[in-house]
């Protein structure tokens, strides 16, 4: 029996009952996003330059200021920690017209939270959330952007899902217009947001840039899962991930992406889930003696429910949750074991559909996290092996030079070796990532030699993937 | 087959209700500016005439005439950006002949009458 046959019961019967608990919004059908770019493609590297370097006639901020290129395009206290403290990420802290209910500074070094009006500027004393800052990977399928036909996204059932709450744009809510809403949010000088005084709005070729520059970011395809993973763990975690019974994971995250599994009465979409994350005890926030607003999602006012974002790329993008709620993998998995979800709308939709809540033993949870894990460490190879060829063949990606691509290798290695040994799987293949990495640092110290030493790091980061996978 | 469609047409018909994306950013963009909406789903015009009961107001837009209603849920903003100064919430009180007016239409544009999602108008002070 096909994969998709044996659990289509189940699926369709987890539809009703979740969408009777949570409103969800189902993606444009047949939504058209612009056809992807080649890599040497000039808008893409436009829109990377716009991305990084654009102030925006504002406060010194860039897109890159919170999706740093060097980190995964996003930020998080550790990183956080090691940033100048004249960084513009910090103006709260050093402009006098900012140093009020822009940022609150304190929960931005402490937990990696930025500060978002996205109910209205009306009260800013109190009506504000504070919220992770999401990578911008697999923009291509992960939202349901459509911005070839702009009209049909100004109804409320055919809208792309961009930002924790699928509400982050205004306007035509696509990528395009995240971009103007950002740059009115986070770039302005004064709290007055005067467009042409305290920041410029993007043009349309902009605007055009920095979307295909985003939709070119990271994957451009789904996983197909089963993966023939070589790990015991990671290969049950798998299993778990995909079954009906205990996991559930794939109902909404379906190949481990950020779509709902496909056939189910919402269609292929990235949709949105009262999780009950919102009401986990001990927030961070909390405990630091700092308690924030309820964030209410989608909406003004809101919903409760927030977007699913793509698990292949989130063992090494934490903290996790739109509000940094928890710092590991594993314990965001485990949330779903626990009681907040279980009793939220979506949790109690799944029960009832499946038969009951979501129980996992600890070696379940850490067998799904490391499930997670070595898919993120295959995440970070395909963009080695992009990136790697690049500076092998010494070509730009995307506008990128190959020095500035040695760079970010070396990171990207980094965190392959970091989500790996975390959690103590595959001690083969970190040597082969520890090789590459050193003759990924000595190209970058050795121009001359830079196209061979791409070269060697290549096949040692190949004979890694070998390890993870068959 | 009719399961699916049935299903489909239950999840539809829940979203009826369901709040529209959050327009806060809006606000702050000036008349006319709005990427992608401007000029294809709102109408840029002046306001002809302002019913003073009621929730309606007639835009004038080149040669023809577009009549506006406003629901509650409706944000008037006021555009101050000629002037420099800063965007504001409004109110229907601040519509008035003459002003120019951006209305994002909740229905496909051209049309006659049009319910409005939000509403900004130039005000000079």
């Amino acid at each position: 029996m096909k994969k998709v046959d044996m659990w289509m019961p189940a699926l369709l019967a987890v539809s009703l009952a979740v969408l009777a608990a949570c409103p969800s919004t189902p993606p444009p059908a047949g939504a058209k996003l612009p056809p992807p770019r080649d890599v040497g493609d000039p808008l893409v590297a436009k829109g990377r330059e716009l991305f990084f370097k654009e102030t925006f006639g504002g406060n010194g901020r860039t897109c890159g200021t919170c999706h740093r290129a060097e980190h995964n395009l996003t930020i998080d206290p550790a990183f956080i920690a090691t940033l100048p403290k004249d960084d513009p990420l910090f103006v709260a802290e050093f402009v006098p017209e900012l140093a009020r209910n822009f940022e609150n500074p304190k929960l931005m070094r402490e937990l990696g939270l930025i500060l978002e009006n996205l109910d209205g500027f009306s009260d800013l004393d109190r009506k504000f959330t504070l919220r992770g800052v999401p990578h911008v990977f697999a923009q291509r399928v992960s939202i349901d952007s459509n911005p070839q036909d702009r009209f049909e996204c100004f109804s409320a059932t055919r809208c792309p899902h961009t930002g924790w709450s699928g509400d982050g744009a205004p306007g035509t809510r696509d990528l395009r217009a995240f971009a103007v809403g950002a740059v009115t949010q986070h770039f302005t000088k004064s709290l007055n947001r005067r467009a042409g005084v305290d920041f410029r709005l993007p043009t349309e070729a902009e605007l055009d840039a920095l979307e295909a520059y985003q939709l070119s970011e990271g994957r451009q395809v789904e996983l197909q899962l089963p993966l023939p993973l070589k790990s015991a763990v990671a290969l049950r975690g798998q299993a778990l991930f995909d079954s009906p019974a205990k996991g559930k994971c794939f109902f909404c995250h379906f190949n481990a992406g950020a779509n709902a599994a496909p056939g189910g009465p919402l269609g292929e979409g990235n949709l949105n889930f009262d999780t009950g994350v919102e009401k986990l005890p001990d927030h961070p926030a909390a405990l630091a003696g700092t308690p924030t607003p309820p964030d209410d999602g989608l909406g003004n006012p809101g919903n409760g429910t927030f977007n699913t974002p793509s698990l292949v790329e989130a063992a090494d993008t934490g903290p996790f949750f739109h509000n940094n709620a928890v710092a590991t993998i594993e314990a965001a998995v485990d949330f779903y074991d626990g009681d907040t979800f279980n009793n939220s709308p979506a949790g109690q939709g799944l029960a009832r559909a499946t038969g009951g809540p979501i129980r996992l033993d600890a070696t379940e949870v850490s067998a799904i996290a490391a499930f997670l894990r070595v898919i993120n460490a295959l995440s970070n190879i395909n963009e080695l092996q992009g990136m790697l060829g690049a500076v092998e063949r010494n070509e730009r990606t995307n506008g990128e030079h190959p020095e500035d691509i040695v760079h970010r290798a070396v990171n990207d290695i980094d965190d392959a070796i970091r989500v790996l040994n975390e959690a103590g799987l595959h001690p083969d293949a970190v040597v082969d990532f520890r090789e590459a990495r050193e003759l990924t640092i000595e190209a970058d110290r050795h121009p001359a030699q830079r196209m061979d030493l791409a070269r060697r790091a290549l096949k040692a980061v190949n004979r890694a993937r070998g390890h993870l996978s068959g | 087959m009719i399961a699916r469609n049935l299903l489909l047409f239950v999840a539809l018909s829940a979203l009826g209700g369901l709040a529209q994306a959050q327009q806060a950013t809006e606000m702050y963009i000036p008349i006319g500016a709005s990427p992608g909406v401007s000029g294809k789903a709102s109408v840029v015009g002046t306001i002809a005439t302002v019913e003073t009961e009621g929730r309606r107001f007639s835009v004038k837009v080149g040669d023809t005439a577009v009549m506006v209603t406003i629901p509650e849920t409706a944000p008037v903003w006021l555009d101050r950006s000629r002037g420099k100064g800063p965007n504001r919430a409004g109110s229907q009180a601040d519509l008035k002949p003459g002003l120019t007016v951006e209305v994002k239409s909740r229905e496909t544009l051209p049309a006659e009458s049009i319910t409005a999602e939000w509403v900004k108008v130039a005000v000079t002070e």
